[in-house]
């Protein structure tokens, strides 16, 4: 049976939001695996990109989150980066996505078990951007929240709270049965 | 608002060194999924395949204009870092020859491409066997670094000619 990418909710930022929610009320649980698109993000101050999760749309920001990933990036030797028990999500791992010029983020990430009660909710995630040093960066990889209770939705930011999204295309989808 | 990975084109190898897929990215999409199928080349020795974007008329673009990076995982060898700054090319180690069974496979996403305000990014992650590297996978990234329009896609053999795409299937989706 041919299988398909469905679209459940979509944020196209246009002028400064502190952050962007998908799912929440638009959440749709039918599906066992969503996808998460997004393109041109940028920020109006360098900061690093997170995320949360949803639970009954409010965003958790309890210190369950780790994660781990290799930073590919285009100038030197590449680098590991992990974490444990904190309270955010870091996909661009703590590296500061840029304001200048073409400095932008644009990532695919997989979300599981985000409808599972007993399991914890898993994200993977294959970024590439332009970092604020102007090196192209990939932070390729996952992050888990570990707390075994339903999710829907997430949540994204800059950290710091002292940073917008300026810019940039939000799409989750639900990959269909 | 329900819609799917649609479908755009597919080409298939020639018998050349070079295979395009042209006039396949468009405003219409945001993000593209390009699948490379069945990949092998002319030789037993094994050669690998760079990747470049075609322009808003169809010319791989061959300037020092590409960042990349990216990991190789080998099956029987160490793991290698693969990087470049302002390079010709994206040479992210897809790499194949025409062993029995053996072959290059993988998957490519392509952000922003027709978007004349930006750069173009791309992620790939490749699954290929040879008799050089045995299993080797890749994770890789890469940015075209003018901000223009890209309407194509592009794999040419690294060296420059000696070793001919024999099989192999690109088809390009469009992310909706």
């Amino acid at each position: 049976m041919a299988g398909s990418l469905i679209k459940i909710d979509e944020e196209i930022v246009t002028s400064a939001v502190a952050s962007v929610t998908l799912g929440g009320s638009d959440w749709d649980s039918s599906y066992d695996v969503y996808m998460v698109t997004m393109t041109g993000v940028t920020p109006d101050v360098d900061k690093a990109l997170a995320m949360r999760v949803l639970a009954g749309g409010v965003e958790q920001s309890t210190s369950n989150y780790d994660r781990a990933y290799k930073i590919m990036r285009a100038d030197t030797t590449f680098q590991n980066a992990s974490s444990t028990n904190s309270n955010l999500g870091f996909i661009s791992s703590g590296l500061s996505v840029g304001t200048d010029t073409n400095e932008e983020f644009q990532t695919t990430q997989y979300l599981f078990n985000f409808n599972n009660s007993s399991e914890y909710s898993f994200v993977t995630n294959e970024a590439v951007f332009i970092s604020s040093t102007a090196v192209a960066m990939s932070t390729t990889g996952g992050l888990v929240y570990t707390v075994a209770e339903a999710h829907n939705g997430v949540s994204y930011f800059f950290e710091g709270g002292t940073a917008n999204i300026e810019a940039g295309t939000f799409t989750l989808y639900g990959l269909k049965k | 608002m329900a819609t799917n990975l649609e479908f755009i084109k597919s080409v298939t190898a020639t018998g050349a060194n070079s295979l395009s897929i042209d006039e396949v990215f468009t405003t219409d999409y945001d993000v593209y999924y390009i699948s490379l199928q069945g990949f092998d080349q002319n030789s037993t020795t094994a050669a690998r395949y760079v990747y470049r974007f075609l322009d808003s008329t169809g010319t791989v673009i061959t300037a020092s204009e590409y960042d990349y990076a990216g990991l190789d995982m080998r099956s029987g060898t160490a793991f290698a870092e693969r990087r470049g700054t302002n390079a010709t090319s994206m040479d992210l180690y897809f790499i194949m020859d025409n062993g029995t069974g053996y072959g290059g496979t993988g998957g490519v996403y392509v952000y922003n491409p027709a978007d004349t305000g930006s750069y173009t990014f791309l992620t790939a992650q490749t699954s290929a066997y040879s008799n050089d590297t045995n299993l080797l996978g890749t994770k890789a990234i890469g940015v075209h670094k003018v901000a223009e329009a890209i309407r194509g896609f592009n794999i040419t053999e690294f060296s420059g000619g000696a070793f001919t795409i024999d099989n192999g299937k690109m088809s390009v989706f469009g992310v909706k």
